[in-house]
């Protein structure tokens, strides 16, 4: 071996650099959001001092530079550290090494780092997103840097043939890849690991009136239902989220004692759990990240149709349930909801205070108003109708843009303004509710969704968020009320807040799909991808240790590890006979054989006829022997020597290859006859 | 500790060593040709290799850990592109059929090339050629068809060497395997001893000239002139008579007047300098100033002795005495 001789010093070549280049700058570019501005700027620094030493290789940085740039990058990242928690951080430290390792190339050590550490990010990628469009590009990406580590060991004129050959390699994989995928037994995670903690996104824990109208205008999906029951009717669809019965006069959030989840209040609701009756909705519900703890279900939840998934789900005496951990990324879960079971038939003084309390002196008018109603209407559902029919018959006005509201917000708004969307109604209503001393309560959810035909599925995206209220009624236990109704029943009954359309406020950007719903052929398209994303998320995403050993007692009978080992080891033994085959063909070069086959057919006829071709004479020296001993056949063999020669000697194309072959065995036929009349 | 551990490591190895060369001499026996097949083609994973297998194994990990199912998929398709690469550095070796040149000479602490021969069926990639111990060959790519190759030997003192098994070995497609065989072509290397030239005046004092005259009936000198020839194809071309030919009057050769004669002996005992490496590598000067000059000379090694003559055969025998003059 070559270790007592210095090797030839590394380098790549010029292409190849510019491709890692690329392959750097593609990779880090999928992570911007992630990361902060210094090291962003950092970053780009690195790139471009990469790009200037390739257009001008006498260009060389100090390894004292490098150094120094390296400790200092380190040390502000640990200074930043807290602020990024500890998954930024790394990723933050991996970035800074991936930009600055192009800087330092002077070994095949140093060129295989950075391959790695380029896979490494990719795979980062994929804790903050998984979506199909992601993962795709991330697939593609992970080609480019095979591509570039090809291209170390195959040597192209051009890079996109080391292109199309990693994406050949990669392409081969996939099959395998699929099947250990599919039966790889699945493990629980070893070890807590620190979760992405991006910005919270969707509803949040807190409501004021003026909160929805940015969610509104998001056209981000917020989650995706599978209904294994029939679909329920759409103004059914109250995916509740969080129960608000704390006020404190501006903003309305969960009151401690309705969001604990300790044990004790655990069993209690298993005491107090209602008899579940009615109809029974079964469904499966994949939320995308929010990275808040909350999911949504219908009310009422069948607590023990929780047990059986991958995240554990805590249900809250509210009705309401809960993740133990924030939603990082795409999450399943089954539910089963009883949709016409009575909540709560009494309540306790505690929860009667909670949900009976506002501030003293917090917008007079609508107090006074509450204490007038209770004495015009004794019955709670007559004076729940009384207020809705004064949101209806009065000049109430729905819209996301709503005026500014300040001092006494829900008086302002219920006297003044008038004009709201769904958050103002709910909280005035509660409001209202509260004052003339009955029970009640907001809730923020969404309502709705978009059904898509071809998956069979609901789409619920952020502009379906919506608030509503609950009153308690002796003996009915708690009653959803929403006001929105009554002010635009569009929304309740059909979704798809027209009045959004009209303000048409989406505030994303040009090539979002929803801005140009009207469009049919664009909405068509719109539901194909969000079907095709649909079934990415419950089929790759949603693939759990439960589902894996459904299908695999399904197709196998039963789930045995030696039957998983048969499985992967046959598969992996068909990939390498495919490749052994194809590899087979490609080597053997049938022509050759071919006219070759051909020719030695007429020299053993010849050799009958007493004439043998000595092994080292050529086949054109040989023409002549023939054609002196039988000058009959002369111009004939002559003409077929000469094809012979052609296709053994000349290198031809493939297309002259096959002329020249065809004509060859033209002559042979005549030759035989001719041969047979010697 | 170290001084302790390294000799049982050494005789380890070497144990190991002997024990693999006596499998490989049953598994390859030597023969003019071979063709590469899953006979006698080996792979292991490179450090890279072991390296990429940690590698997906974290990825797993970090998958698990954040039950991730796509970073699941992506470690997934490492694992099995570590066997379509396996499959693939296997498919560019097999099928190529490597011949060489069984025997080669050259002066010690120069190359001296063995002639490869490689035939492969298709395009194949990043191939090295090395024999042990020595610097290797790398062939960039290796096209479809017949191609010669030199591979490198280098040896710092004269001698005849078995330069062992030809090790051809490759890192396509990813880096992630060597892909290698070790065939045996018996080969063998003749290497004679340096080219040390002696100067005008130890010249004189060897004397060589005074061998000459003593030897030679004929009075005359080295350089005397004796008469113009034809020009013989193979004849060396120091011989060519430059002036006629420029003159037109057709590529004649020189001919000298000692050639007539028995030819001048080269004596290990006439050269200057105690050293018998010396002594050779003096006389290995010689006899290629000699052959150039297309004059006959004898060489006497003490026990060994040559008679003169001239000739490439005679050139190459009196280089092999030389290589061989006992240390």
């Amino acid at each position: 071996m070559s270790r007592n001789f210095p090797t030839e010093r590394f380098s790549l070549s010029t292409q190849n650099s510019w491709a890692l280049l690329l392959c750097q700058c593609l990779i880090l570019s999928l992570l911007i959001n992630e990361l902060s501005a210094w090291m962003l700027t950092i970053i780009i620094l690195c790139l471009c001092g990469h790009g200037l030493m390739l257009i001008k290789p006498s260009l060389k940085l100090p390894r004292v530079i490098i150094l120094l740039l390296a400790c200092s990058g380190c040390f502000a990242i640990a200074l930043s550290g807290r602020q990024f928690g500890v998954l930024l951080s790394m990723l933050h430290l991996l970035c800074f090494a991936y930009s600055l390792k192009g800087l330092e190339l002077n070994s095949r050590k140093d060129f295989y780092q950075i391959i790695l550490l380029g896979i490494f990010l990719l795979a980062a990628v994929l804790i903050f997103s998984q979506s199909l469009f992601i993962s795709s590009i991330v697939v593609c990406l992970f080609a480019v840097n095979l591509t570039v580590l090809l291209g170390h060991f195959f040597q192209t004129k051009t890079i996109k043939k080391t292109f199309f050959k990693a994406t050949r390699t990669v392409i081969q994989s996939i099959p395998l890849a699929i099947v250990l995928f599919i039966v790889f037994p699945r493990l629980s995670p070893f070890w807590q690991v620190p979760s992405a903690k991006s910005a919270q996104t969707g509803l949040s824990e807190s409501v004021t009136p003026g909160d929805i109208a940015n969610l509104a205008r998001s056209s981000e999906l917020a989650f995706r239902v599978k209904f294994n029951t029939d679909l329920p009717k759409y103004n059914q669809l109250y995916w509740r989220a969080m129960v608000m019965d704390e006020f404190d006069g501006r903003t309305w959030q969960q009151s401690k004692n309705s969001a604990f989840n300790n044990s004790e209040s655990l069993t209690k609701i298993t005491e107090n759990m209602p008899r579940l009756i009615g109809p029974q909705s079964r469904y499966q519900i994949i939320a995308e990240p929010s990275y808040q703890k909350w999911l949504f279900s219908l009310a009422v939840v069948d607590p023990k149709s929780l047990g059986n998934n991958q995240i554990s789900i805590i249900s809250l005496p509210n009705y309401t349930i809960k993740s133990s951990k924030p939603i990082s990324q795409t999450t399943s879960y089954q539910v089963t909801s009883y949709t016409e079971t009575e909540r709560d038939s009494s309540l306790n003084d505690q929860q009667r205070q909670t949900n009976l309390h506002i501030p003293k002196g917090n917008n007079p008018r609508l107090q006074a108003q509450g204490q007038s109603l209770r004495l015009a209407y004794p019955d709670e559902i007559q004076r729940a109708q009384a207020v809705l029919n004064i949101i209806r018959t009065q000049d109430f006005h729905y819209t996301l843009s709503p005026p500014m509201l300040s001092g006494h917000e829900l008086d302002q708004f219920f006297y003044q303004t008038k004009k709201g969307f769904c958050v103002h109604y709910a909280s005035v209503f509660t409001f209202l509710m509260r004052a003339s001393g009955l029970p009640a309560r907001l809730v923020a959810g969404y309502l709705g969704g978009e059904y898509n035909k071809q998956s069979d599925h609901l789409s619920i995206y952020q502009y379906d968020a919506h608030a509503w209220a609950e009153i308690w009624v002796e003996n009915k236990g708690w009653l959803r009320v929403d006001p929105t109704a009554a002010v635009n029943p569009e929304r309740i009954e059909s979704g798809l807040s027209h009045s959004l359309q009209q303000d048409s406020l989406y505030n994303d950007d040009l090539l979002n799909l929803h801005r140009y719903k009207h469009l049919a052929w664009v909405n068509t398209l719109r539901l194909q991808l969000d079907s095709l994303d649909y079934q990415w998320a419950r089929l790759v995403l949603g693939y759990s240790s439960k589902m894996q050993y459904d299908l695999l007692t399904q197709w196998f009978g039963d789930f045995k590890s030696w039957k998983i080992a048969i499985i992967i080891g046959g598969s992996l033994a068909l990939m390498m006979v495919i490749m052994w085959l194809v590899n087979l063909r490609k080597t053997i070069n049938k022509p050759v054989a071919l006219w070759l086959a051909h020719y030695q057919q007429i020299l053993a006829i010849l050799k009958i006829k007493g004439l043998e071709k000595p092994q080292s004479m050529p086949a054109s020296q040989f023409s002549k022997v023939v054609s002196q001993r039988f000058p009959t056949i002369s111009i004939s063999f002559v003409a077929y020597s000469q094809c012979f020669e052609a296709l053994m000697y000349q290198s031809l194309t493939d297309a002259q290859q096959n002329q020249t072959l065809s004509k060859m065995y033209q002559q042979q036929k005549h030759l035989k006859e001719q041969l047979r009349k010697l | 500790m170290a001084t302790f551990v390294s000799p049982i490591k050494k005789s380890l190895s070497r144990f190991f060593n002997m024990r693999f060369n006596r499998w490989l001499k049953r598994r390859i026996p030597p023969a003019s040709q071979h063709k590469l097949s899953n006979r006698n083609i080996f792979i292991m994973p490179s450090r890279f290799g072991f390296a990429y297998i940690t590698f997906v194994i974290l990825l797993f990990l970090l998958a698990t850990n954040y039950q991730n199912n796509i970073i699941m998929l992506l470690s997934y398709l490492m694992a099995s592109i570590f066997i379509t690469t396996m499959m693939q550095s296997f498919f560019n070796l097999s099928g190529i059929e490597i011949s060489a040149e069984k025997e080669a000479s050259g002066y010690a602490k120069t190359n001296i090339y063995f002639t490869v021969k490689i035939l492969s069926p298709n395009k194949r990639l990043d191939l090295h050629f090395s024999f042990d111990d020595q610097q290797a060959l790398h062939l960039s790519q290796c096209t479809k068809g017949e191609k010669t190759a030199y591979v490198l030997c280098h040896y710092e003192n004269r001698g005849v060497y078995y330069p062992g098994r030809l090790k051809v070995w490759s890192e396509y497609s990813l880096g992630l395997f060597i892909t290698w065989t070790k065939i045996d072509f018996g080969n063998q290397c003749s290497v004679y001893p340096q080219v040390l030239p002696l100067k005008e005046s130890q010249r004189k004092f060897s004397g060589e000239l005074k061998e000459n005259s003593a030897v030679t009936n004929d009075k005359q000198g080295i350089d005397d002139f004796f008469e113009l020839k034809t020009h013989i194809p193979g004849e060396s071309l120091s011989r060519i008579a430059w002036k006629q030919l420029a003159r037109g009057q057709g590529r004649l050769t020189k001919h000298y007047h000692e050639q007539q004669g028995a030819g001048c002996w080269l004596k290990i005992t006439d050269m200057p300098n105690n050293s018998i490496e010396i002594k050779l590598q003096h006389l290995c000067f010689l006899v290629n100033e000699y052959n150039t000059l297309g004059q006959a000379f004898g060489l006497d090694l003490g026990q060994n002795k040559i008679m003169p003559s001239q000739g490439e055969q005679h050139f190459k025998q009196c280089l092999m005495a030389l290589a061989i003059y006992p240390k």
